[in-house]
């Protein structure tokens, strides 16, 4: 590379790529984490914002001295080759200045994300009594289940009400999985063999679609997504009701078809990453299908289509439910399958 | 007649040319070059693994690999970086320079050292074996935890597991082995404050890992057990616990962070002051900053566990010695920029991405903060967000570090210089291609992008990103075809050049480049920790 000029023009591409690039955060939304819609994830923005007003002093202060450094003390054309800088080797001063500094920015920075803990974590106070609605969350492989106070129960679909502390109980019952719907609040984890506990208070209604797994859990991971509907309190109790339990609801079989089966073998049942299994009897035969999704999955030598037990932990009504949905759907049931076939 | 002649001297095998010597060698330079060159070549493979995950997120929903293969590449491509790129290319580095810079004539442990090289290739064949194994690759992450990695088949997973051990044993042979040597072999004047830089951040980068991987070897070994003896250590539904082995995984994956960035920062305190015609500000400073970055790294694992469920108190820990990683860390980013304060700057390459890697592991550094806080944590834990962190800092860092060092040392290892051209549009490309690629997928994480997903349905910006992002990559594969072509044809026929090219400071360049077997006929004695500068001055004094 010859010539100053040339030197000159890359180091201010340098330049502008480093002090650009901040800017892109004004982007759409690239302003931190999404506007939130409860006073936790509200809480979370704010030391969001705050970590990110001193990230971005601190940010300035070490790219605009780089650049600074390299314009002023680049060396000339003219600058004889065996010309060294001036011998220094140090400054104490110096070196206690720019360890304390960070030190106590650091420090601050940590009592303020402490004092906000108590709003992000969002337990119920005493005010709360009674207020608390307790809802189940069940990480499968790659479904999120959701059972409410009353024992209705949802599949990737969560609806909420608003102005309520939500109590989500998160637990898994095969691999971990992480619950996160980035407008509600941060994430938490769900783990076999333990119980964890995330609160929040909806303040808007609304539907999130957002929701995701966020820990790896296998091969369809990216498929285990689902949406949070805030509703009002009247809109949440007709759901509950509408939504009791009763036996083999057909409607509640699909969500769980479309949850638990059709992520791999297809809407149709017709195969994806899983076989087609449309008019296979097992569908419809308690005991087989108990065997294949409640107790030890599908694991055939020499076939790397391996299928967790994707109905680990439902109750004898889950099962039933599924098999009636499956019973009422001619293509999934086959001939022969489907009730007075 | 011939019967008195004395006998043609012989070589010993390990410095014959050819293959037999490269095989047989214990020359601590030849297994350097072996260490790079095949980490090199697993960068390479990591790479173009990287280039197919890009492709496949280019837009959303696309079919470019299947599911499964998705999730073997982000596996085998973290897995290789880490274990079967970092690690071994600073070995390598270290192997070469070490015992140089320190006026030694070699390793302390010649053949342990060639046993290390031996199980570091077998490891990596054993892990890219993975891609062919029965029943399908490795898929459950660079980290592997459990329950998911027990339960998936096939035999991929087992021989992750394998690839792990043969490479977790090479890397402790050699930390020993270089504790070793620093400790007891160096030349005499070379007091623990005369080292070079570079050799502090390889005592620091063997001491932690000779703490750390014990335990991880532990961790996958009970793994093996869980999936193939029938134990269930980490299987809650037989007692286990799958938290422990998170634990028992951070405490080595978050030490093996700074065991693949301070090297890499050694090499930055090596190569700025020769560009920047001064001596290194404040080296006492850095040097017990590396320390002090090795010793808060060990105390910080959980702040990869924030969302698990720990006690808040506890996450408050964690956060807080987090937080105190960033102390030394700054103590080092403004020492090196007081180093360039008032020199004489030269824009060569190593130089180049040595300013690189200040402007980006800033960035980097920065964003660590984020996620040390742990409310941020929560929104952004395996986000995107971490995947760009984690790049700025291991990409913007420390492979910005081993660029700058690989064309640095390149006329000393192979007594030839690199072509300048192809070497300054390797240094744009990247420079440009990286933020590209990763400054974006901060933006993505924030917008709720979770990682190791092989596709995903939103449009809009968020597509957007991802198409940048994508982009970036091949602009980063045309920088590194540049490297490639660069030091294949420099190797081969660069101009030649003499035994100190730079003006350097330290011992490496009193020796002849490259090398002989025996490194030095004669160590000049230490009085500082710019020996080589010491001897120029003394020259021009006496003439």
């Amino acid at each position: 590379m010859n010539g100053s000029r040339v030197v000159l023009a890359l180091l201010v591409l340098f330049a502008a790529t480093l002090l650009v690039l901040p800017l892109t955060f004004g982007l759409p939304g690239g302003t931190g984490p999404p506007e939130a819609v409860t006073e936790s994830g509200d809480a979370i923005n704010q030391v969001y914002w705050v970590v990110f007003g001193m990230a971005a002093v601190v940010f300035l202060i070490i790219e605009v001295t780089l650049i600074a450094f390299i314009f002023r003390f680049r060396r000339r054309p003219e600058t004889p080759p065996n010309v060294e800088g001036p011998q220094i080797h140090g400054n104490t001063r110096a070196e206690i200045v720019w360890t304390v500094i960070p030190a106590v920015l650091l420090l601050i920075l940590a009592i303020y994300t402490f004092s906000r803990v108590p709003e992000v974590e969002a337990k119920p106070g005493g005010g709360d009594m009674g207020n608390v609605v307790t809802i189940e969350v069940t990480g499968h492989q790659f479904y999120w289940q959701y059972r409410y106070p009353n024992d209705a129960l949802s599949y990737d679909e969560l609806v909420l009400p608003i102005d309520r502390k939500i109590r989500l109980v998160l637990n898994s019952e095969d691999v971990n999985h992480s619950w996160w719907v980035p407008e509600l609040t941060g994430k938490r984890d769900a783990i076999p063999g333990q119980t964890n506990t995330l609160y929040f208070t909806p303040n808007t209604t609304g539907v999130f679609e957002n929701g995701v797994c966020g820990e790896f859990c296998g091969i369809q991971h990216a498929r285990m997504t689902m949406r949070v509907e805030v509703v009002s309190q009247e809109d949440f109790d007709a759901w509950l009701e509408e939504n009791a339990p009763e036996a083999e609801d057909i409607a509640l079989g699909e969500s769980q078809w479309e949850a638990a089966c059709a992520k791999c073998h297809g809407l149709d049942g017709g195969g994806d990453i899983g076989p087609a299994i449309a008019g296979n009897s097992i569908l419809t035969n308690p005991e087989a299908l108990d065997l294949l999704v409640r107790v030890r999955g599908q694991n055939l030598p020499g076939n790397p289509s391996y299928m967790p037990p994707v109905g680990k932990g439902w109750t004898d009504e889950q099962l039933a439910t599924l098999i009636a949905y499956v019973k009422s759907n001619e293509q999934l049931a086959g001939p022969g399958g489907a009730d007075g076939g | 007649m011939a019967v008195n002649a004395p006998p043609a001297p012989v070589a010993p095998r390990w410095q014959e040319s050819g293959a037999a010597g490269w095989l047989a060698t214990v020359d601590h330079k030849r297994i350097g070059l072996l260490y790079i060159v095949t980490a090199f070549g697993f960068f390479f493979a990591g790479g173009v693994m990287a280039l197919l995950m890009r492709l496949q997120l280019m837009q959303a929903e696309l079919d470019v690999v299947t599911k499964d293969n998705y999730n073997a590449l982000f596996t085998l491509h973290g897995t290789s970086m880490i274990f079967l790129f970092v690690v071994p290319v600073l070995a390598g580095f270290a192997n070469y320079l070490v015992p140089l810079m320190i006026g030694a004539k070699d390793m302390a442990f010649p053949r342990l050292n060639a046993m290390s090289y031996w199980f570091f290739l077998a490891g990596g064949l054993v892990l890219m074996s993975s891609f062919f194994a029965d029943g399908g690759p490795a898929q459950a992450g660079w980290y592997a935890f459990p329950p998911l990695s027990v339960q998936l088949p096939g035999n991929g997973q087992d021989l992750w597991i394998l690839g792990i051990h043969l490479t977790t044993l090479s890397s402790l042979a050699g930390a020993i082995n270089f504790i070793v040597t620093i400790h007891n072999m160096r030349t005499a004047g070379m007091t623990w404050l005369r080292m070079p830089l570079f050799v502090w951040t390889i005592e620091a980068y063997a001491v932690l890992l000779l703490l750390t991987l014990p335990v991880v070897t532990a961790a996958v070994t009970l793994l093996l057990l869980d999936r193939r003896a029938g134990t269930s250590f980490f299987l809650p539904d037989e007692g286990g616990s799958a938290v422990l082995y998170q634990h028992m995984f951070w405490f080595f994956g978050h030490p093996e962070v700074y065991v693949m960035i301070l090297p890499a920062f050694g090499m930055v305190s090596e190569v700025l002051p020769v560009f920047a015609r001064k001596p290194i500000f404040g080296y006492k400073a850095i040097a017990f900053s590396t320390i002090g970055i090795a010793f808060a790294g060990m105390l910080v694992w959980a702040h990869h566990m924030f969302t698990v469920g720990l006690p808040v108190w506890l996450n408050a820990v964690f956060a807080l010695t987090s937080f105190a990683v960033a102390i030394p860390t700054s103590i080092k980013i403004f020492n090196w920029l007081a180093t360039l304060w008032r020199g004489h700057i030269s824009f060569r390459v190593p130089m180049l991405f040595c300013l690189g890697l200040l402007g980006l592991f800033t960035i980097g550094g920065l964003s660590g903060i984020f996620l040390a806080a742990f409310p941020i944590d929560y929104q952004a834990h395996d986000s995107y967000y971490v995947v760009a962190h984690m790049h700025y800092v291991l990409f913007g860092g420390t492979a910005f570090g081993l660029f700058a060092g690989t064309y640095y040392w390149f006329p000393k290892m192979t007594g030839r210089m690199y072509d300048e051209r192809l070497a300054q549009w390797h240094f744009w490309l990247i420079f440009i291609g990286f933020n590209m690629t990763f400054f974006v997928q901060h933006l993505l994480g924030l917008l709720g992008m979770p990682r190791r997903v092989y596709t995903y349905t939103r449009e809009g910006a968020f597509e957007n990103y991802n198409l940048v992002s994508t982009i970036g990559t091949w602009v980063m594969t045309l920088g590194l075809l540049f490297f490639l072509v660069n030091m294949i044809k420099s190797w081969r026929s660069g101009p030649r050049v003499g035994s100190d090219p730079w003006k350097a400071d330290t011992l490496e360049w009193y020796a002849t480049s490259p090398p002989p077997p025996h490194n030095f006929d004669s160590v000049p004695y230490v009085t500082s920790h710019r020996p080589l500068r010491d001897l120029r001055m003394r020259v021009e004094r006496q003439r």
